[in-house]
């Protein structure tokens, strides 16, 4: 079963495609969660999701804007991409008949 | 952020990336420099994963050791059983950590009078043992921070914090504070021991890090020299003993003190297995 974060990682590298590497991803993230994503988080979690072979990265070529510096770049595995299905419908499952606008507020507090 | 801030930030970030691996460092710089981070936040994300890798790193580097664990108590066992009978000889031998205060005495003599009057030993005795000390002591404490440096590499670092943090908290200054030992003789004895055992402990990490193996020709060097500057400490701890006996005795000799020198190549067999198994370990 993967993590929260592992499941951000794999759906915003699925959504970039091609153009996935770790900055890309990064805003990606940040862009969809509204919370910064730091860069040891994501890297570890990187090297995690490549061990468990649910990801496969290599080094891209170096850009001008990077200070010529090489991508990190990220392809989700065929593996990859069952293992945030199954994460994806287990949330959807576990959320089947819960209504989070119609949840009692004053319960929470 | 003011910019001699920022400065001083993007200079730690380039010292803290070199602690990462060359293709991970050019990767992550690289990613900040797209992200327009300014210097703090690239330092927080720089040393944020350098503390995961180093934590990584440390889980790793234990789940090594405990693996070893059988191998490293059989081979306790075995020097065990070899110390203990040697142990017999070598009553009057003391450990190396002793010989800081060794040192310090020496170091007292020459300063006061220049010969230890009760011991009969001449000055340039204990110039003797002084200069064997200090290269000693130094000696000791470089090769084991090579050994730890060149077995963990970037998880050594850790180890070498804490041992520095240990070192300071049980014999820094708070305690001699706490004991009320003047301040001049505080700071003497700390940078004695700054200069005699940490600055050559974190060199000798730095090299570990970084070489992380001598090669056999010069360990065998360095097991030569040490032993030889061992023999000599011992020599000479055992003759001034024995000087020291025979003046408080008036001429007679205690008999186990006639065995201490006979026990010294055992010695030097003990060292050498030692700098084996840290060659063999360094070598994994």
């Amino acid at each position: 079963m993967l993590g929260e974060f592992e499941y951000l990682l794999l759906t915003a590298a699925v959504r970039l495609g091609e153009g996935a590497y770790g900055a890309a991803i990064r805003q990606e993230i940040e862009g969809a969660t509204g919370r910064r994503c730091s860069i040891g988080a994501l890297y570890t979690t990187l090297d995690r999701l490549e061990t468990k072979g649910f990801v496969k990265t290599r080094l891209g070529e170096a850009t001008p804007q990077r200070g010529g510096r090489a991508k990190r770049m990220v392809a989700v595995t065929a593996k990859g991409i069952s293992a945030a299905e199954a994460f994806y419908s287990a949330v959807k499952r576990v959320s089947r008949g819960v209504s989070w606008e119609a949840a009692p507020r004053a319960a929470q507090s | 952020m003011n910019a001699p801030i920022n400065r001083i930030c993007w200079w730690l970030v380039d010292r803290l990336s070199r602690r990462l691996e060359p293709g991970e460092r050019d990767v992550v710089l690289g990613d900040i420099a797209e992200s327009g981070e300014n210097g703090r936040e690239a330092l927080r994300d720089l040393a944020g994963l350098a503390v995961r890798r180093q934590a990584a790193s440390l889980v790793e580097a234990w789940s090594e050791v405990w693996s070893e664990v059988p191998s490293l108590l059989s081979l306790g066992l075995a020097l065990a059983g070899l110390i203990a009978p040697v142990g017999m000889f070598v009553r009057g031998l003391r450990p190396p950590g002793s010989w800081l205060e060794e040192v310090i005495g020496q170091l007292h003599a020459l300063m006061s009078q220049g010969v230890l009057e009760e011991s009969a030993m001449t000055q340039a005795d204990n110039i003797l043992r002084l200069v064997c000390g200090i290269l000693l002591i130094a000696g000791w404490a470089a090769i084991a921070g090579f050994v730890l440096g060149s077995v963990l590499r970037r998880s050594a670092w850790v180890y070498a914090a804490s041992v520095c943090l240990l070192w300071w908290l049980s014999i820094g200054a708070p305690m001699r504070v706490m004991f009320g030992v003047p301040l001049r003789q505080i700071l003497v004895w700390l940078t004695i021991q700054l200069l005699l055992i940490l600055i050559p402990f974190l060199v000798g990490v730095d090299r570990g890090v970084r070489s992380g193996s001598l090669g056999v020709g010069r360990m065998a060097l360095l097991a030569a020299a040490i032993s030889a500057l061992t023999l000599i400490m011992q020599v000479e701890d055992a003759r001034q003993t024995l000087a020291y006996e025979l003046w408080r005795n008036g001429g007679s000799l205690g008999w186990q003190l006639v065995w201490a020198p006979r026990a010294l190549p055992f010695l030097a067999i003990l060292w050498e297995l030692g700098v084996l198994t840290a060659v063999k370990e360094k070598n994994i």
